[in-house]
């Protein structure tokens, strides 16, 4: 059978039958924010573009606000992912366009310290924030990011500001991707209007108007490696759900690949195909900005999931010095969520929910792998070939939660909270600052009180040292595989210390700019 | 401990009653244990049941029906590993087995034989067990139900969720080979198309 190439658009991977031999110049594994940026520029340069993506192709049509579609549809696991040992629940896309699709729309540059941090022990000297400037700059005007007004945002952000400003903390609103927003309040679930700059709307249709195809509904089992490159990649295709896997299958042959697979995807694939891997860097060091909450009840309803899920942030304990650092941020109270995140379970369950409309949210995010000795976890794959994330949340890490967890029962405090309530198993309920104290003892272990995770980043970490990393900082090319690029979230060596999606939308616009220079 | 440890432990116990060949301290499960109303996706009957038994605790008030929640799971299951869904079907087993009640709760009984206050006691006992994976494992089970009940929009209003703030019409049923979303017309090709038709 010869091979072809896919006409510009997306083919649903479910529709097809029998087997498939596809060519391309480039073929990007995976559709979110880097590869939808780096399938745009480089269909631009005049490459001809496939991008292989195992979500499928949901537009605003499906996006109905419901909690019962969106988890299946939009995320891994239907939004059951877990850290290996059960403590971390892992919130990440699955469909085109990626976890922007499903995100918050919280947008951050990469922070100096962390860019610093990269140079001085990572080994990253390929790039600096000058260098990618510009390529934010771009960015930025494509997806309309821009800081939404203070009067904007809605209470149970509100509720964040005002409680940070009586403390004197650091807080200012924050930066989202999107344009003409009716704050619906549902993000998380796929805009229902496509206000939200998602690279659904935005960077994978300026790709496929300029040439590129997007094959969904595959996922990638193996790269076919030969002499220092990859030769090929082999696919099955899954049925509409993504649940089982159809008859049909796919070989993609091309020049070059890029892999878009996020932090958890890309480092399996390559430990799936048994990419060279002398120094033992694949899966390694992956972050997750661990979170836990503080579900604070008000007087009156705060209707935490209506409005911009995030419209405000505090970085006042970002940098920590010796300690782990964190930021706050709210998240938005959908029932489904909640109900799951919530503790105990029978009455006591039920009358917490009872009291939804009345909750407010706020989260600390924790900065991890910014300190020696801090490693994050490590991503493995199952005898199915699916991912598992060893991620044992560190010591450090436990004593960050709990002093969040005490700042954020004071800006709860600050800002009228009659009630506030940890994640543990069993709840610690506290009304008043004397009560903070009882933090101290309460327990901070695995699977005791909840964690989150909503940011995954590393795994195959940028170092240009080939012991260090798994690809070289200037263009993102695997030290081992001449014609493969990591372009996503999974080079980042430690966490970003903020929201990830602009880092990756910068440095993905940086390095295709690079490649296709390169290149021609 | 993580999760392949632990689950060889639980092995490990099960084997042993194996050995003892006394079904009564093994592997046989209750015959109390809730029926499935229709076919299982992912769970056997034995978990099944067990798990509309924990449904049952976890949500214990009148419009949760427990069989159902136990579907739900089970269909939200599809979407998961097949290792995790191979821990959770042997996680709820051995809530069920005579010597895991030896081993967490003291007694033979069957989880199926206790009393609805004997079955909470017994998941406290696992959600605050001094094993790691025994507390993970009961918050999972708890927030597979918790989620399953709290999914339809119907069941979140109760507790006064006002809902999506307008309705959007129902999208076209999603069948197993068919198109999610209608086709995506590239520019180029759609500017093509006009010159085409023009001509």
């Amino acid at each position: 059978m010869s091979a072809r190439s896919l006409p510009a658009g997306v083919t649903e991977g479910q529709t097809l039958t029998g087997h498939h031999e596809l060519s391309a110049d480039v073929c990007i594994i995976g559709s979110g924010a880097g590869g939808a940026v780096t399938a745009a520029l480089m269909a631009q340069a005049g490459l001809q573009v496939l991008v292989v993506e195992e979500g499928g192709y949901f537009t605003q049509q499906r996006f109905r606000m419901r909690e019962e579609d969106c988890y299946p549809h939009l995320y891994q696991e239907s939004a059951q992912r877990t850290s290996k040992d059960l403590s971390v629940s892992i919130f990440q896309g699955r469909a085109v366009g990626g976890t922007t699709v499903v995100n918050w729309t919280t947008c951050f540059r990469t922070p100096e310290a962390t860019v610093d941090r990269w140079r001085t022990h990572h080994g990253v000297g390929g790039f600096d924030l000058a260098a990618l400037d510009p390529h934010w700059t771009a960015v930025e005007a494509r997806l309309g990011i821009e800081k939404i007004a203070l009067e904007a945002v809605n209470r149970n952000n509100r509720l964040l500001y005002d409680g940070c400003r009586k403390l004197g903390f650091e807080v200012d609103t924050l930066a989202r991707n999107v344009r003409g927003c009716a704050r619906t309040g549902y993000c998380g679930m796929g805009c229902p209007i496509d206000a939200k700059q998602s690279m659904l709307i935005t960077y994978l249709p300026d790709a496929m108007d300029a040439g590129a195809a997007v094959l969904s509904r595959c996922r990638v089992e193996r790269l076919e490696l030969q002499g220092g490159e990859v030769k090929a990649l082999h696919g099955k295709f899954m049925d509409a759900l993504g649940i089982a896997f159809t008859e049909a299958t796919v070989t993609v042959r091309a020049r070059r690949f890029i892999l878009a697979g996020g932090a958890i995807g890309s480092p399996t694939l390559l430990l799936r195909s048994g990419a060279p891997d002398p120094h033992q860097r694949t899966g390694a060091r992956t972050f997750l900005h661990p979170v836990v909450v503080s579900a604070g009840e008000y007087e009156g309803e705060v209707h935490g999931y209506h409005g911009a899920p995030q419209g405000v942030a505090s970085h006042h304990h970002a940098h920590r010095g010796d300690d782990v650092g964190f930021f706050l941020e709210a998240a938005p109270l959908y029932p489904l969520l909640m109900a799951t995140a919530m503790p105990a379970w029978g009455t006591q369950h039920r009358e917490t929910m009872e009291h939804l409309p009345r909750f407010a949210a706020h989260i600390a995010l924790a900065i991890d792998g910014h300190h020696d000795g801090e490693e994050g976890g490590r991503v493995e794959v199952l005898p199915s070939g699916r991912p598992a994330l060893d991620y044992v949340v560190s010591d450090k890490i436990w004593a960050a939660f709990r002093e969040a967890q005490k700042v954020m029962a004071r800006v709860q405090l600050a800002s009228g909270a009659k009630r506030i309530m940890t994640l543990h198993n069993e709840p610690l309920i506290m009304t008043s600052e004397a009560d903070l104290a009882r933090i101290d003892d309460a327990p901070y272990a695995p699977n005791r009180v909840a964690v989150f995770s909503a940011h995954q980043m590393g795994g195959c970490g940028m170092s240009d040292e080939p012991k260090r990393g798994v690809v070289r900082s200037e263009d993102l090319r695997h030290h081992q595989l001449e014609n493969l690029h990591v372009i996503d979230g999974s080079v980042f060596p430690t966490s970003c210390g903020v929201n990830p999606q602009l880092s990756i939308y910068g440095l993905a616009h940086l390095m295709a700019t690079r490649l296709i220079e390169v290149w021609s | 401990m993580h999760r392949r440890a632990f689950l060889k432990r639980s092995l490990v116990a099960g084997g042993v009653a194996t050995v003892a060949g006394a079904g009564y301290l093994g592997l046989s499960a209750g015959s109390a244990l809730p029926k499935p109303r229709r076919w299982l996706t992912t769970l056997d009957e034995v978990p099944f049941g067990v798990l509309a038994l924990v449904a049952g605790q976890v949500l214990p008030f009148e419009g949760a029906d427990p069989i159902e929640v136990a579907h739900g799971v089970d269909e939200a299951l599809r979407y998961a590993s097949p290792e995790a869904q191979h821990d959770l079907q042997l996680v709820l087993s051995v809530l069920e087995y005579r010597l895991s009640g030896l081993l967490t709760r003291g007694g033979f009984t069957l989880f199926s034989e206790l009393t609805p206050e004997g079955r909470d006691a017994a998941l406290h006992r696992w959600g605050d067990s001094s094993v790691s994976m025994l507390r993970g494992a009961t918050n999972s089970i708890r927030k597979l139900c918790l989620g399953t009940f709290y999914a339809p929009l119907e069941h979140a209003r109760a507790i006064g969720y006002p809902g999506p703030v307008f309705e959007k019409p129902s999208p076209p049923p999603i069948v197993d080979d068919g198109p999610l979303s209608p086709p995506y017309v590239p520019k180029v090709k759609a500017a093509a198309e006009g010159e085409e038709e023009a001509q």
